[in-house]
């Protein structure tokens, strides 16, 4: 995290490249944020670049804790929500284009595929958003609860839930 | 389970890594259009070019500004390296942290250890467990002979008694297989070590290989990463348990839940009993909620009994059936207080009547499967009779009991009884067993096979209170209703 504070508080100094080296370390976790509230990828792709706009300008501001990952996430977080907010549920389509095309395909890269397909469709959106911060950035579940404002008893308790409805999922799916 | 979970994660964090666009070249061209427009309006300072790396000029024109190094520097340097990794692994055979070693019952107390099985370091996580620890230095010492002091020390302060005798250990170590072993070869050995006390332990035993995971949950909850542990697969187990009650109850409490709802815990591995022995018992605790309403147990239907838990204590949870009206009780299981009634109609009312004409009478048979019950029951209807007023109302009645320390007097025949009344008669195994030590002039925690039993003889109702201090064996018989010493013996 150290790693992260140093990108911001270059930012800050005016430091541009900084943000080539904080984008190449956090993007997968901030694309990941958006996807499970947002569930389409041009959405999330529109999040992503204001995350950044938006750490960019409120890198000065910015005061080091310890925390900078969760900072970006919830600015991450805050975008999608505005867009979730902004448009009717019906203008935020379920994307499923990176559903393998059949049942036939079982490489490595389609399996993948096929397990954030399942948590896009299957969990809820608390649920989602647990499990991409788990599984991506390796964050705490306190961090997380932090980040989602939530109690760690249920992030914990989601955490675990969403893992066994995953699993089982995948295994009926892999029948 | 584990091993799926990482899959997943992983398989997940792939997929999300192939999906992940490439905005970083739109980012900067917002972000030169930004400073640009920046600049236009302040006039500051020139915008840094993030295209020119200053930094790597000034890493390149280090070499030239560093001093010449000695010449015997450069000869010892290989020598001093050897010197360092050798150290470096002796240190990391003797001083790193192989597996962490933990006991819960209340007292709570962690042991890191190396490979060589040395305590590195003791870390009692609450006051009982300084307690339990008291002068020892158990630093350096082997596991085992620690092991046996501090299990020791916790039956001789009484955190381990015939009343609380459960124990149990977490190993959390990164080695599955190593960590397997030794979790069963301490479960053992403490089995052992309690049945020299002449205690019939019950033992759970875990492995854990997440151990920052649950340190982080029992940071929250203020207990032990061990017990945490636990409590998680016991909420796995059963969503009924929350982790915020769950925490609150001890060890021992926790393994009467898991036995009374007969959960199997996949990592936890269960030997013996958990002790109700500071109980009053489950079919003492029907009969307090059968007498509060008045009937014996032969018209009971549909009986069902559980625990339930509140503030860290558990309670009885006695759910039946009279006639058309559903009662739950919820009943201490320590003192027999009655904590909460409900019933789907109105409570019956417990009068006497002088005319027995003035009253419907209800019959109370003394074919009972619970004898106690019946032979209780049928000796209260002898002063008692209950009416069938009550029946009509179809109203849902919620008394929740604030439970008195203090006996209540014994019911007057000529009196309304209400069902707290009546419920207050009994001052509760604990209270009684509480009156017999001051009595004796002892603490609980002195005490040895002690044994409490619920007893009517001639319509009265008595608790034999029998336990042992040293080499001087105690019995005494205290009045169940006003808590009053009957009779005591006392043999040195």
């Amino acid at each position: 995290m150290q790693e992260i504070e140093n990108h911001i508080s270059e930012l800050a100094n005016g430091d541009i490249s900084a943000m080539e080296r904080l984008y190449a370390r956090t993007k997968t976790a901030v694309y990941g944020m958006a996807l499970s509230i947002l569930r389409n990828s041009h959405d999330a792709e529109d999040v992503m670049q204001d995350t950044y706009l938006r750490v960019y300008e409120g890198s000065p501001n910015y005061q080091a804790k310890g925390k900078p990952m969760a900072w970006i996430l919830r600015i991450t977080r805050n975008l999608s929500l505005d867009i979730v907010r902004s448009k009717p549920a019906k203008e935020l389509p379920l994307e499923t284009e990176w559903l393998p095309d059949d049942g036939s395909d079982f490489s490595e890269s389609s399996l993948d595929k096929l397990v954030l397909q399942v948590v896009i469709s299957q969990l809820d959106e608390q649920e989602r958003q647990i499990v991409m911060l788990h599984s991506i950035e390796r964050l705490k579940h306190r961090e997380i609860a932090e980040i989602l404002e939530i109690p760690l008893g249920t992030a914990l308790s989601k955490y675990h839930r969403s893992l066994t409805k995953l699993r089982k999922l995948l295994e009926e799916r892999s029948k | 389970m584990s091993d799926n979970k990482h899959i997943i994660e992983n398989r997940l964090k792939r997929a999300v890594e192939e999906a992940t666009p490439d905005v970083l070249s739109n980012v900067l061209k917002q972000i030169e259009t930004e400073q640009v427009v920046l600049t236009a309006k302040t006039a500051a300072a020139p915008v840094t070019d993030y295209i020119v790396d200053e930094s790597s000029e000034q890493i390149t024109a280090l070499p030239a500004q560093r001093p010449r190094s000695w010449v015997w520097f450069k000869a010892i340097v290989p020598v001093a390296a050897a010197l360092m990794i050798a150290l470096s692994f002796w240190l990391s055979l003797n001083y790193s942290t192989q597996a962490v070693v933990a006991f819960d019952v209340n007292p709570s107390i962690e042991l890191s250890i190396n490979r060589s099985e040395k305590i590195l370091k003791v870390n009692p996580r609450n006051s009982e467990a300084d307690a339990v620890i008291g002068d020892m230095v158990l630093k350096g010492i082997d596991l085992d002979v620690a092991v046996n002091a501090l299990v020791g020390s916790m039956v001789q302060k009484g955190y381990l008694s015939e009343i609380n005798n459960s124990i149990l250990i977490t190993v959390s170590s990164e080695d599955q297989a190593k960590g397997e072993q030794m979790q069963n070869r301490l479960a053992g050995e403490i089995d052992s070590l309690l049945r020299s006390f002449s205690l019939d332990g019950a033992i759970l035993s875990q492995v854990s290989t997440e151990y920052d995971y649950y340190a982080e949950l029992a940071e929250q909850y203020g207990i032990s990463p061990g017990k945490a542990a636990l409590i998680e697969q016991l909420v796995q187990a059963d969503p009924t348990i929350t982790y915020d009650d769950a925490s609150l109850l001890s060890i021992n409490d926790l393994n009467i839940l898991i036995e009374a709802r007969r959960h199997q815990l996949a990592k936890v591995d269960i030997s013996g009993h958990s002790s109700t022995k500071a109980f009053i018992g489950i079919e003492h605790a029907k009969l307090i909620a059968f007498m509060n309403v008045g009937y014996s147990g032969a018209e009971v239907k549909d009986l069902k009994t559980d625990y339930g838990y509140v503030d860290g204590k558990l309670y009885y949870k006695i759910d039946f059936q009279i006639n058309d009206l559903f009662f739950k009780y919820e009943i201490d299981a320590g003192t027999g207080d009655i904590l909460k009634v409900e019933s789907e109609r109105e409570l019956p009312s417990v009068t006497t009547y002088d005319d027995e004409d003035k009253a419907q009478k209800t019959t109370i048979a003394s074919t009972a499967t619970d004898t106690t019950a019946a032979t209780t029951a049928k000796t209260t209807a002898k002063t008692t009779e209950v009416t069938a007023a009550a029946t009509t109302a179809k109203t849902t009645d919620t008394t929740r009991h604030t439970p008195s320390p203090s006996p209540s007097p014994s019911p007057s025949p000529s009196t309304t009884l209400s069902p707290k009344a009546t419920a207050r008669q009994y001052i509760g195994a604990r209270e009684a067993e509480n009156i017999a030590f001051r009595h004796a002039g002892v603490n609980r925690s002195e005490v040895r096979d002690l044994d409490t039993e619920f007893e009517r003889d001639d319509g009265k109702s008595y608790y034999e209170v029998e336990f042992e201090v040293g080499d001087t064996e105690y019995e005494y018989e205290i009045d169940a209703i006003s808590g009053k010493i009957l009779d005591y013996d006392i043999d040195d």
